[in-house]
């Protein structure tokens, strides 16, 4: 059975409770920080900060969204790892540190900014969904600590009820554009959000992309585009130097 | 936001200057019906050592140099680092095979000294025979152009 984790916008009050239940329970080292103005705290998602509240104020209030790696059924991360590092383990997507060559392909492919490489260690690492507790019976240490239940985990199908119905109520509640994010988005996120609007307002792609979706069309692009400008020149040029020495030898005749 | 660092920018600048000058000769010699031989071996000679450099820039990039072998394991379509890896490998190996065939020729074509008994082998050109067919299969056509049409050394 599937498993996968819901989080709610409108619960959550950003404690930052998951961050320092990530930490602990991973042996994650703290970030260096300063204060730049706002509350938001570690700088940014980093090898080993593998989850980060956000604060966004484009809705019309001050929201809060948890962010770490999505777990995608068509991940990028996977599609394009050249040294087969990462893998899917049921829904979650692990990266095997003792494959992992640091190349750093995974941290630019990724739709959802969430794979990092800032670390001594020099591999790409992530969220890896808590393999440890959850495959013996447990539910993620930021689900666990959450105070205001705003993360759930549990067996998809019973996950994505609970979104739909969550989503319902906000919209007979006046939301009028709540919705349930990660349900069919690149193959369906074994993370799940309830958002009161629109995606791009909580920093999440609107249409995430797989970064692989294009690939024919840009190899063919990039061989044809090579192709036309190196060999055009060079045929056109030696074609008019025969076109003259077939008229040289003409005019002799 | 992807920020390219100086290994990155150097190694497309040098990959850019290796494949235009092996692309860019072959064509003239293609094109001209081999007039221009000798321009290729010069193509190759530029070409071949900017993409070993280029290859030893793109290894120290990377998270842990030493685990490059990594992706010689793997073939895989979806990964453009992956097929990267692999063309610039066959790329790099096909214009070494054919530089050490040349010295090959090079020797044989100039014999200064006999090497022990005439039935013995010799390192460098019976070395240089054995290489000259494995490079036709590894280059497949692209460096065919540039192994000249000579009769084969061991006959020479």
């Amino acid at each position: 059975m599937a498993k996968a984790a819901l989080i709610d916008i409108s619960k959550c009050m950003g404690c930052r409770g998951c961050q320092v239940a990530c930490k602990q329970w991973n042996g994650r080292q703290a970030v260096t920080t300063k204060n730049t103005g706002g509350y938001e705290n570690p700088p940014a998602l980093s090898a080993s900060t593998w989850t980060r509240v956000e604060f966004y104020e484009g809705y019309g209030q001050w929201s809060f969204r948890k962010h770490q790696c999505m777990h995608c059924t068509e991940a990028s991360c996977e599609a394009v790892c050249p040294s087969g590092a990462i893998s899917h383990s049921g829904e979650v997507v692990l990266i095997d540190q003792q494959k992992c060559v640091g190349c750093g392909y995974c941290v630019v492919a990724c739709p959802f900014d969430a794979v990092h490489r800032d670390d001594p260690r020099g591999t790409a690492q992530k969220c890896w969904f808590c393999f440890d507790r959850v495959s013996n019976g447990l539910t993620p240490a930021c689900a666990k600590t959450c105070p205001p239940k705003a993360i759930l985990f549990g067996d998809r199908e019973e996950m994505l009820a609970m979104g739909s119905k969550r989503v319902q109520e906000l919209l007979a509640a006046g939301t009028a554009r709540a919705n349930l994010y990660g349900e069919r988005e690149v193959g369906g996120t074994a993370w799940l959000y309830v958002l009161p609007d629109r995606p791009s307002l909580f920093g999440l792609p609107d249409r995430p992309q797989v970064a692989t979706t294009n690939l024919i069309a840009n190899w063919l692009g990039g061989v044809i585009t090579a192709g036309v400008v190196t060999v055009l020149p060079f045929w056109l040029l030696f074609r008019r130097r025969q076109e003259l020495e077939k008229e040289k030898s003409a005019k002799r005749d | 936001m992807i920020t390219w660092e100086a290994p990155i920018w150097l190694y497309l600048w040098l990959a850019g200057m290796a494949g235009g000058a092996c692309f860019a000769t072959v064509l003239v010699n293609a094109f001209s019906r081999g007039a221009y031989r000798p321009l290729v071996r010069l193509g190759i000679y530029v070409g071949v050592p900017l993409a070993v450099i280029g290859v030893l820039l793109l290894v120290t990039d990377l998270g842990i140099p030493l685990r490059f072998w990594h992706l010689m394991l793997i073939f895989k379509p979806l990964s453009a680092m992956s097929m990267g890896t692999w063309i610039l490998f066959f790329f790099v190996a096909a214009g070494i095979i054919a530089i050490i065939q040349w010295w090959g020729q090079s020797i044989v074509t100039y014999p200064t000294a006999s090497c022990g008994a005439s039935w013995a082998p010799h390192p460098v050109t019976d070395g240089a025979a054995f290489l000259r067919p494995a490079s036709w299969g590894v280059s497949s056509g692209f460096f065919y152009e540039t192994s000249g049409k000579e009769r084969p050394i061991h006959l020479s």
